[in-house]
Formats: C-alpha cells, sequence, structure tokens
C-alpha cells in the first residue's frame, strides 16, 4: 500500500504560484474578445492575490509564504562572490529572483485592483496599460528564474560530454579496427 | 525545484482554462464561444454583426 505525502507548505505555495499564473494567462486571453471570461478570471486572480497577502500576513518572516524580500545580506554575498570571480554564484539562487516575485506581487495587485476599478468605474485604458506592461515583467521574471536552472543543465551536460570523449574515442578506435569495445573490456 | 515549479504552472494553466471553460458554458455564451475565448480567439460577440450594421 502506497502512503500519500501531506504537502508541505513549500508544496502549496507552488499550487498557488501555479494557480495564478494560469489565472493570469488566462485573463490576459480574454482579455480582448471575452469580456465576462475576462473577469471571472480576473476576479479569480484578485482572490488569489488577496490570500497570498493575507497568508503573507500572518506567516510574518517565516518562509515560504513570507513576501520574498531579498535581504541586504543576499546582495552582499552576491555581489562579493561576484567581484572575487565565483561566477558559480549565476547558478545559485541571487537575489534577482526573490526581488522580481516581489515586484510582480506589487505590481499584480495593482493591475488586479485596476481591473475592478475598469469594472465598477470603467477606468479600462489605466487597466490595460498597466496589464500590457505587467506583461514585460512576468516575462523578465520568467527569464530570471529559469536563467540558473537553464545554465546549470548546459554546464552539466558539457561536464558529461567532456568525461565521455574518452570512452567515445576508444569506441570509434575499436570500431576502426574492427573490434567492438565489449569485446575488449 | 524550476521542473516542479514549472508543472504547477501547466497544471495551473490547465485547471484555469477548464473553470473558466464551465463558467463561460454555463453562465455565458455556450462552449465553442467559451473555448474560442480561453485560447485567445474570442470575438467579443461581434461575429457576424457587421454584415447587419448599415451606414446611412
Amino acid at each position: 500500500m502506497t502512503r500519500r505525502r501531506i504537502p508541505s507548505t513549500f508544496d502549496l505555495l507552488l499550487l498557488w504560484h501555479g494557480l495564478f499564473a494560469g489565472a493570469y494567462t488566462v485573463a490576459y486571453l480574454t482579455a480582448e474578445g471575452a469580456p465576462a471570461l475576462h473577469e471571472f478570471s480576473g476576479y479569480v486572480a484578485l482572490g488569489l492575490l488577496a490570500l497570498r497577502f493575507m497568508v503573507a500576513r500572518l506567516a510574518g518572516q517565516r518562509a515560504p509564504w513570507a513576501l520574498p524580500v531579498p535581504r541586504a545580506a543576499m546582495w552582499k554575498n552576491f555581489a562579493h562572490q561576484l567581484l572575487t570571480g565565483r561566477l558559480g554564484a549565476l547558478l545559485g539562487r541571487t537575489p534577482f529572483a526573490p526581488l522580481s516575485g516581489l515586484l510582480i506581487l506589487g505590481v499584480m495587485l495593482l493591475v488586479s485592483l485596476s481591473g475592478l476599478a475598469a469594472d465598477w468605474w470603467k477606468w479600462e485604458d489605466l487597466h490595460e496599460g498597466m496589464a500590457e506592461g505587467s506583461l514585460l515583467l512576468v516575462l523578465i521574471h520568467i527569464a530570471i528564474v529559469s536563467f540558473a536552472p537553464l545554465l546549470r543543465r548546459l554546464t552539466a551536460r558539457r561536464d558529461d560530454d567532456a568525461r565521455l570523449a574518452p570512452v567515445a574515442l576508444m569506441a570509434s578506435g575499436s570500431e576502426r579496427h574492427g573490434r567492438s569495445p565489449a569485446s575488449q573490456a | 525545484m524550476f521542473d516542479k515549479a514549472l508543472k504547477q504552472v501547466l497544471f495551473g494553466l490547465l485547471f484555469m482554462m477548464a473553470i473558466t471553460l464551465a463558467y463561460g458554458t454555463f453562465y455565458d455564451r455556450g462552449f465553442a464561444p467559451s473555448l474560442a475565448g480561453v485560447v485567445g480567439l474570442g470575438d467579443d460577440g461581434h461575429h457576424g454583426k457587421h454584415e447587419e450594421h448599415h451606414h446611412d
């Protein structure tokens, strides 16, 4: 019998992140041609944001639901590593990730509230302008958070290639002499 | 962590598309226009109205 694991607070935060990203994307896609669906997804996004800020307030400084404020020590440590030539710091968690997360939370709150104003008082231009600007911020956030994992994957692949190069060379040499590497072993 | 977050984003996107589609199907303009709306091809209910519009 398999036992189901109780989701951790971090799992719940990832679930919240996924749902919010989904609500934002659907709201963006429905903005031009489906006003009722746009309002529905917009209200879901606003509800999710309200939940996020409420839980962050209850959590205080406790991770992972605390607001992602990059601490001064994190910046100092990151700058020190870069200045001393340790570029490996770029492969870890940089302070830009929480900073972009915090900026996104703030901007999304403004976008959602301006959407509410557009719904109630027809302030649509303000909402449209802010929503278009928010997309740029989302793309920057995606670039920041995916940079380190992609770079890690590339360097790991390069290391694998370098490690396997002598084996491949040996294999090609054996083939040239009509022997398989397995028969040599 | 990146892969897990990416999976959750895809799940969230599909889930939100599904519940928005359900909302549109039952409370707005039905399945087909809602499906078009959710994937970004909505026409704001103006389809076919341009032909009926007469200029004086």
